[in-house]
């Protein structure tokens, strides 16, 4: 089982070096890293804040896009292009299909967002801006992986429902809401926290370093919507006639 | 009968981000500036687009200044009214702001708990060398929506803080030109020239600024406390130049003109105090 889920995986992770999303985005982040650094506000310069404000924002924004994107085309894209038939006429069970697809994805988002955040903790060293420490970009890091792990299974799940552009703009916006409204919205103990997992603010103002007990409580949290929303797709995608 | 079931699932996703949109948009109310009359619809679209961003923008600076932003609502005027406190203080008065440094009611549950552990909760200003880090999101706010009054009043205010004058100048008369009606923008000209002791040219704008209060028109309508303060400090100050140059009848009439406009504000004591000082000397 295990073979075949990694055979499926490894398919999507090629698809990342053949694309050339990542490329352009990993373009786009240098730009906006340069952009920033280069920014005088006043005849002012060495705003180290903002600097990592931008740089950690477009570094976690990136690789959601690039998961989200590539969650909510697979399963479309292998239907469309009807290689999911031979595929499945394999002796490869809908169940490891849909596992393999979000183990390649969550790759392919956890590499991208490797490379974007090596890049931009290499651009605050290189501002000799030692503030922050390790321990909490270490945090950072960790927590965004759960939160793409969270996303891509969610957006795989969509895309058992929804168009390729629907469910991209759907999650999209929904990373959005939660982030900069989650704990507002009344009624929102109903619905998952995804917010909970970005700790820019944390970073851009060099607080203290996040409890252990907090580090594995969102673990476990990340981990049961990601078990339930592949759990969800395996549902769907059994009773589906294809 | 599964299908059925499993069909309402995206469904309740679409209706959830639908109700959801609704309410974040009842919550931007209090930062939305109105935005002015007779535009057609898609220059409606696009300019509520930019002046959301720009919104957006002064929220990061308020964040930035207090180190965080957990009740936006709380929280939205804490920056003028610091404003307001330190031109008083100028002024050798009081503005009522408490400069206290204070944390935020922690509750007991678990979410707050975790909440607290991931977001900055705590309420402290940045301390002076660091307090440049808030001068960005003005500019920000500004490039997305020129109309934001707000925005180059407490830019050009911090601009002159920390010793750019030329800068905060020609960052005003930036905001002049994209919003020649606006009291509070010549207010805080008027603010720099007397800063730099042109007192000629101080009154010139805060004569402009009273007239433009007095005609309470857009966008001089009072919508929120920090424009009340802007109010306040306009009839203030001017008042107060007239006094120290000698000009104690055009003080008191200043005094009166904010009675008028704002009996809450107890300045009819100060109005007072200049009479009894007139007929003593």
């Amino acid at each position: 089982m295990f073979r075949r889920v990694a055979v499926i995986a490894e398919g999507v992770v090629k698809e990342l070096v053949r694309r050339k999303d990542f490329y352009l985005i990993l373009a786009l982040l240098i730009i906006v890293v340069i952009y920033s650094a280069s920014f005088s506000f006043g005849g002012e310069k060495g705003f180290t804040r903002y600097f990592k404000e931008m740089g950690i924002t477009f570094t976690y924004l990136f690789s959601v896009i690039i998961g989200v994107i590539f969650a909510a085309r697979q399963i479309p894209q292998e239907m469309e292009s009807k290689t999911i038939y031979p595929l499945l006429a394999h002796p490869v069970s809908r169940f490891e299909f849909i596992l393999g697809k979000f183990f390649g994805v969550f790759l392919v988002a956890a590499v991208s967002f490797t490379v974007f955040y090596s890049i931009f903790i290499g651009s605050v060293l290189l501002r000799r801006d030692f503030s922050t420490p390790w321990l909490l970009f270490a945090d950072g890091y960790l927590l965004h992986l759960l939160l793409l792990s969270f996303f891509v299974s969610m957006t795989i799940l969509l895309s058992l429902f929804l168009s390729t552009a629907a469910n991209t703009m759907i999650t999209i916006i929904f990373y959005f809401a939660t982030n900069w409204f989650g704990a507002t919205l009344p009624g929102y103990i109903f619905l998952p926290h995804p917010e909970l997992f970005d700790i820019k603010e944390k970073i851009v103002h060099t607080q203290d370093v996040i409890p252990g007990w907090v580090l594995s409580y969102l673990t476990v949290y990340a981990v049961c919507y990601t078990i339930l929303f592949v759990a969800l797709s395996d549902l769907v995608f059994r009773k589906r006639d294809l | 009968m599964m299908r059925q079931r499993i069909a309402i699932f995206p469904v309740g996703v679409i209706l959830i981000s639908y109700v959801a949109a609704v309410l974040l948009g009842s919550s931007l109310k209090s930062y939305f500036i109105v935005q002015e009359q007779g535009q057609d619809v898609i220059q409606k679209m696009f300019g509520g687009l930019r002046a959301l961003v720009g919104d957006w923008a002064f929220i990061k600076g308020e964040e930035y200044y207090h180190r965080g932003l957990p009740f936006m609502k709380a929280m939205a005027y804490h920056h003028g009214e610091s404003v307001l406190a330190g031109r008083m203080e100028h002024l050798g008065e009081e503005s009522g702001h408490d400069h206290q440094h204070e944390d935020r009611e922690s509750k007991k549950d678990l979410f707050s708990k975790i909440y607290a552990s991931v977001k900055v909760t705590g309420d402290s200003h940045l301390t002076p060398s660091e307090e440049k880090e808030v001068l960005p999101w003005f500019y920000v706010e500004v490039r997305f929506n020129p109309h934001d009054i707000r925005g180059y009043s407490i830019g050009g205010y911090w601009l002159q803080e920390f010793g750019r004058p030329e800068e905060a100048l020609k960052f005003l008369k930036e905001g002049e030109r994209n919003n020649p009606n606006s009291a509070s923008i010549q207010m805080s000209l008027a603010w720099y020239y007397y800063t730099t002791r042109d007192f000629n040219s101080a009154i010139e704008y805060l004569e402009k600024a009273r007239k433009l209060w007095l005609d309470d028109k857009e966008p001089n309508h009072i919508i929120n406390e920090y424009m009340r303060s802007d109010r306040f400090f306009t009839f203030i100050l001017l008042a107060d130049i007239y006094k120290n140059i000698g000009q104690p009848m055009d003080a008191l009439d200043t005094y009166i003109d904010l009675y008028y406009i704002d009996p809450s504000q107890n300045v009819m004591e100060k109005a007072m105090q200049l009479t009894k000082h007139e007929s003593g000397a």
